[in-house]
């Protein structure tokens, strides 16, 4: 059976700083979404999080109104 | 803007958009974003990439509202601002009945002026007259005094 294609760890540590300016909180965190199908998918989601729109809720106002 | 905060803008291109942007694509939204936490969000907001970033606009518009703070601030700038223009409109309304009563002044003073003349006029007109007639009466006497002369001669 062939094994699943993890996503680069550097990777997933480049998507937390670029997103939520932060690192990840554990390897645990790392691992989880080097599980992930597509690093694009996860970082939408990123955008989308609670996390991200209150950190960023400001600069959001100012660009849609 | 400096290389790192550039390549910062590429890097989160790929990773939103999956390529890398071509010459030019993002290049005026970079120059006009004051940092990359600004072109972040613009990338998004702008929906420049509706296709991949749509459903993240629609996420942020049902999150964040507009601020009432803002919105009072706004209502009290108009309010101000059409206080300021009833006061330049009242002070306008004095000047132009000002004007007008200065203008009225005048127009009672030409008025007088004319009204003088005229009368003057009049006078002059008498008293040209009245010297014809004394010229005449002069001619006639003169005529007399001359007939009178000569039978005395």
């Amino acid at each position: 059976m062939k094994s699943p294609q993890f996503q680069k760890r550097e990777a997933v540590i480049d998507l937390y700083r670029l997103i939520l300016d932060r690192d990840p909180e554990s390897e645990q965190v790392i691992n989880e979404k080097r599980k992930s199908r597509s690093l694009h998918e996860v970082s939408r989601d990123m955008l989308m999080s609670e996390e991200f729109i209150k950190k960023n809720e400001d600069l959001i106002r100012d660009a849609l109104y | 803007m400096n290389e790192n905060w550039q390549s910062r803008c590429d890097a989160l291109f790929a990773l939103l958009i999956g390529r890398e942007p071509q010459q030019g694509e993002i290049e005026t939204l970079k120059q006009s974003s004051g940092s990359y936490e600004e072109f972040r969000t613009r990338l998004v907001s702008e929906n420049l990439f509706a296709d991949e970033l749509g459903p993240v606009l629609d996420r942020w518009r049902d999150s964040v509202k507009p601020s009432e703070i803002g919105g009072d601030v706004q209502i009290n700038a108009l309010m101000h601002t059409v206080e300021v223009l009833r006061e330049r409109q009242t002070k306008m309304e004095e000047s132009l009945e000002k004007s007008e009563g200065e203008v009225l002044d005048l127009l009672k003073r030409v008025d007088s002026l004319v009204t003088q003349y005229v009368a003057k006029t009049e006078e002059v007109r008498e008293l040209k007259s009245v010297a014809v007639a004394v010229a005449s009466k002069i001619a006639d006497i003169d005529r007399a005094f001359s007939l009178q002369k000569g039978e005395m001669a």
